[in-house]
């Protein structure tokens, strides 16, 4: 009697985990697509824009070489959507592998087949040309991006004034940051990526570096930006550093301030095709589109920035 | 200390078996047996409090162990009880294991149980170090120092070999007798139960079918057929030592017996038992004959087994039972009626000293 | 040779003492639960016994970064339990070394409790009763019959529990983040090195003193093991 009730329950959860994993549910992207600017005149519209999620209709999926592409993790989201236009016009599969741009760096240094390498800051790019995987010329800047400090949605914005206001001098905006930070501090710890290799927590660390409060604020080291993202949605984390790209549409976190570039260096994306990808012509197909309108398009509406009067390395 | 009596009547099932009992146990030695699987051990293990009964009701003098609103507990029954493997607890040293639920009160200390065992030079060791024969000994020791109000030995000669069996049976009756301590004796062994027991109980099937002094039963009805031996024991006392002729002259109501020299004094009593097979019936003294011991008897009882064999259970002078065995035909001869005068014969190399007992 | 020779580095030393310091409490965290369950196993029978048993041994069966998850939901600061002990008892559970100290219990603790549940359940339930018979309590009974001859399996428990909390790694990143000082055990410290590129030396460190760490905490184990059994059996 009693195995047969074990026996009873194991289908039950079997079969309910099978219908959770083809459920998915994503609103934050559809937040996006609504969110839609006014179209161009040769660029499709947004009617016109195949859904992201759709399987495409004419084009044979599978056919096709298989491109690469190693993203860090805050332009993986974006970077799937622009995947899937190009995919629906092209007989390619594209693949995108994230983790932190340090992580990725490294697996691609060991082996690890790539065609294409987006890193969140230039650093790893010109990594892999030192290691003679990547071609003098063959990598640029693609974006730049802005350092957030966020808050759960919910939460109390922290005050920019220090416990024992007694002087009545003028506190600058690098003062009202650091309170910011340290009453943060005191309700929790702040999120931020892995400060020694992984760009945004690089970026997070120049910043409380500038600020001389590197050794007080108590941080929690995550393993890239999206994750750094998850602990302070979840509430776990009572602030976090993340990109400003990462807050576009986040109804589960609430900005508190956007850090000024001069704490940090410059945030530049750097986008490097590997010398030995397997789907090298195609690759670079796919470079080019991106730097296409809808491409663009989609980019910005994710919060991105354009590189502007940035120079060629 | 004083003993009581152990008073129970219960009913138990488990699974197919049914047990069912009513008993009473008083001072000496109340010696338990049966066949394989009659329920003694569960008889034993129920005293004990190692299984419940369904109904009914233990008391041993005042306390009650069990009836329908309590139970108490094993470890407030101050009960002995050791089993046929000796369960010594193997962490622990000899002294340790002897001590572990030692009674400060006892009349008696750990030296007077240790000597009593023999066992005083084994103290300081493991119980792996010790053989079977000590460690059951060890095992006794530790149940008596607890100070029960009754030992419950179940089989616990078993299994080793006739020497060590020859030195611990006499230490049993010291157990009784120098510690005035009531024993429950449950066994297989005839041996032990014509040496050991004062009062006998026979069970079969979960059920008593016999219960009361040993002479009683053995020739009562339920006797031979229920134990397969045939044979009476009978009281004597020691007369006097024969030295030149190795021979001891014990001295009954209805005559002396002559055995094999034993140790005890004059004046001494002694138990002995004398098979059925080795009584021969006369009707007239004979005079010239090698049998010595002669006992005059009445018939009591003349009962009819399956031919060839005819047993006689027969009176002597101060009302101790004998079983005689004879043919159909001696009885026909010799005109065999219950009432008559016979003279019964026995070997006297019939009388083994190994059976003698040895009431203080 | 330079990289056999010089002493341990802040970051390592760290790490070390981390991951020491976790797997000693989360083992002795464990060992009263483990011997009280084994216990109520071994030696009882009630209804929902099977469904307790499978329960205990769930950490055992599903992944550990699972259990990290589960441990976040419940007692992280915004999980179910955690705000309520902050606020009562003043205790912070999440992102300290408590927190990955609890990790580490709950994935080592079905080893340990099988461990001692078979030790329990070998010890003779006749020697537990002649105990009693001659006068002990259950209680006494437990402590100077049961436990000293289950003995071997406590420390055969204690050791599977210590070296399982030595290795801990999903559930521990997953409840408590990697963060140095903290919870930046060896396992995690490993981990931040080999993402790190250009750390290989350092990660080449950490693994050899991972090894050494284990096989000194095998030989001490073997070792108490040995003395114990020959303490409870004379063998």
């Amino acid at each position: 009697m009693t195995h047969r009730i074990w026996i009873v329950l194991a289908l039950v959860l079997a079969i309910a985990l099978f219908a959770i994993s083809l459920w998915q549910i994503d609103p934050q992207r559809e937040a996006i697509r609504a969110q839609a600017a006014n179209p161009q005149e040769d660029a499709p519209t947004i009617a016109e824009l195949p859904d992201p999620h759709a399987v495409p209709q004419n084009v044979p999926v599978g056919d096709g070489p298989d491109i690469r592409i190693f993203a860090a993790s805050s332009i993986a989201p974006v970077l799937e959507d622009i995947a899937n236009v190009y995919e629906s016009n092209h007989a390619v599969d594209i693949t995108i592998i994230t983790a932190a741009s340090s992580a990725l760096a490294r697996q691609i240094e060991h082996g690890a087949p790539a065609d294409l390498f987006i890193s969140a800051n230039r650093q790893w790019g010109h990594y892999l040309v030192d290691k003679g995987l990547v071609a003098d010329h063959e990598h640029k800047a693609l974006l730049t991006n802005r350092l957030a400090l966020v808050i759960p949605a919910g939460a109390e914005q922290p005050s920019d004034v220090p416990d024992l206001h007694l002087t009545i001098d003028e506190l600058t905006e690098n003062d009202r940051l650091k309170n910011q930070i340290l009453h943060l501090s005191n309700r929790g710890r702040i999120a931020i990526c892995e400060p020694t290799a992984v760009p945004c927590g690089i970026y997070a660390r120049q910043t409380l570096e500038a600020l001389g409060i590197w050794d007080q604020a108590r941080i929690l080291p995550a393993a890239n930006a999206q994750a750094t993202l998850a602990w302070v949605e979840r509430g776990e984390a009572a602030g976090a550093f993340v990109y400003a790209s990462e807050t576009t549409g986040n109804d589960k976190v609430q900005l508190v301030l956007l850090v000024p570039d001069a704490l940090h260096d410059a945030i530049i994306y750097e986008i490097s095709t590997l010398k030995d990808g397997p789907a090298h012509n195609e690759a670079l197909a796919f470079l080019a589109f991106l730097d296409s309108a809808p491409a663009q398009r989609l980019l910005i509406m994710a919060g991105f920035l354009p590189p502007n009067g940035l120079m060629e390395p | 200390m004083a003993s009581e009596t152990l008073t129970l009547d219960i009913a138990l099932q488990q699974g197919d078996f049914s047990l069912q009992a009513t008993l009473d146990i008083g001072p000496g030695i109340t010696v338990l047996t049966g066949p394989s699987g009659a329920g003694k051990s569960t008889l034993a293990g129920v005293i004990a409090g190692a299984t419940r009964p369904d109904s009914g009701n233990i008391s041993l003098g005042k306390t009650i162990f069990f009836n329908a609103s309590t139970w108490l507990p094993p470890q407030r029954r101050k009960l002995g009880y050791v089993l046929q493997d000796s369960l010594l607890f193997p962490h622990l040293s000899i002294r340790s294991n002897l001590l572990y639920g030692h009674d400060k009160a006892a009349p008696f200390s750990l030296d007077d149980v240790a000597s009593t065992l023999d066992i005083t030079d084994l103290l300081d060791r493991s119980p792996h170090q010790l053989s079977g024969g000590e460690r059951r000994r060890v095992a006794l020791g530790r149940a008596i120092l607890t100070n029960p109000s009754l030992l419950i030995l179940d089989e616990p000669l078993a299994n080793l070999d006739a020497p060590r069996r020859a030195a611990i049976l006499p230490m049993v009756e010291q157990l009784r007798d120098r510690f005035d301590l009531p024993i429950l004796y449950v066994t297989h062994s005839w041996d032990e139960i014509i040496r050991l027991a004062d009062t006998l109980v026979l069970m079969e099937n979960g059920r008593i079918t016999a219960q009361g002094p040993l002479a009683d039963v053995l020739t009562g009805q339920a006797g031979p057929a229920a134990m397969g031996i045939d044979g009476a024991v009978i009281e004597a006392q020691v007369s006097e030592h024969l030295p030149e002729a190795g021979l001891t002259k014990l001295e009954t109501a209805s005559g002396p017996l002559f055995i094999s020299q034993i140790s005890e004094a004059p004046k001494n009593q002694v138990r002995l038992f004398i098979n059925a097979g080795d009584v021969a019936l006369a009707l007239a003294r004979p005079d010239d004959i090698s049998v010595q011991n002669i006992l005059s008897a009445t018939v009591e009882a003349i009962d009819p087994q399956t031919p060839p064999v005819v047993h006689i259970l027969l009176r002597l002078a101060d009302g101790q039972a004998l079983r005689a065995r004879i043919t159909p035909r001696a009885v026909a001869v010799l005109n065999l009626q219950p009432g008559l005068h016979v003279h019964a014969l026995v070997k006297s190399v019939a009388l083994d000293r190994d059976l003698v007992h040895h009431p203080v | 040779m330079d990289f056999w020779l010089t002493s341990l580095t802040p970051f390592e030393s760290e790490a070390l003492r981390l991951s020491f310091k976790v797997a000693l409490w989360a083992t002795l965290a464990s060992l009263p639960f483990a011997i009280g369950f084994a216990w109520l196993l071994a030696r009882h029978d009630f209804w929902g016994k099977s469904i307790l048993n499978a329960l205990l041994h769930l950490p055992l069966v599903v992944p550990p970064v699972v259990v990290g998850y589960g441990l976040l939901v419940l007692f992280g600061q915004n999980g179910a339990l955690g705000p309520f002990l902050q606020d009562v008892f003043g205790i912070t559970i999440a992102f300290t070394w408590r927190g990955a100290a609890i990790a580490a219990a709950v994935i080592a603790f079905p080893l340990m409790l099988r461990a001692i549940r078979l030790s329990m359940e070998a010890v003779d339930p006749r020697l537990e009763f002649v105990a009693r018979s001659l006068g002990a309590s259950r209680l006494r009974v437990l402590a100077t019959v049961t436990l000293p001859l289950t003995l071997p399996g406590i420390v055969a428990g204690l050791s599977l529990a210590f070296a399982r909390s030595l290795g801990e790694f999903g559930a521990t990143i997953t409840f408590v983040a990697n963060i140095p000082g903290e919870t930046r055990t060896l396992p995690l410290a490993l981990y931040t090195a080999i993402n790190t590129p250009g750390a290989e030396t350092e990660a080449g460190r950490i693994v050899v003193i991972s090894i050494l760490l284990a096989l000194m905490a095998l030989g001490l184990s073997e070792l108490a093991a040995r003395r114990v059994t020959r303490a409870v059996h004379g063998i």
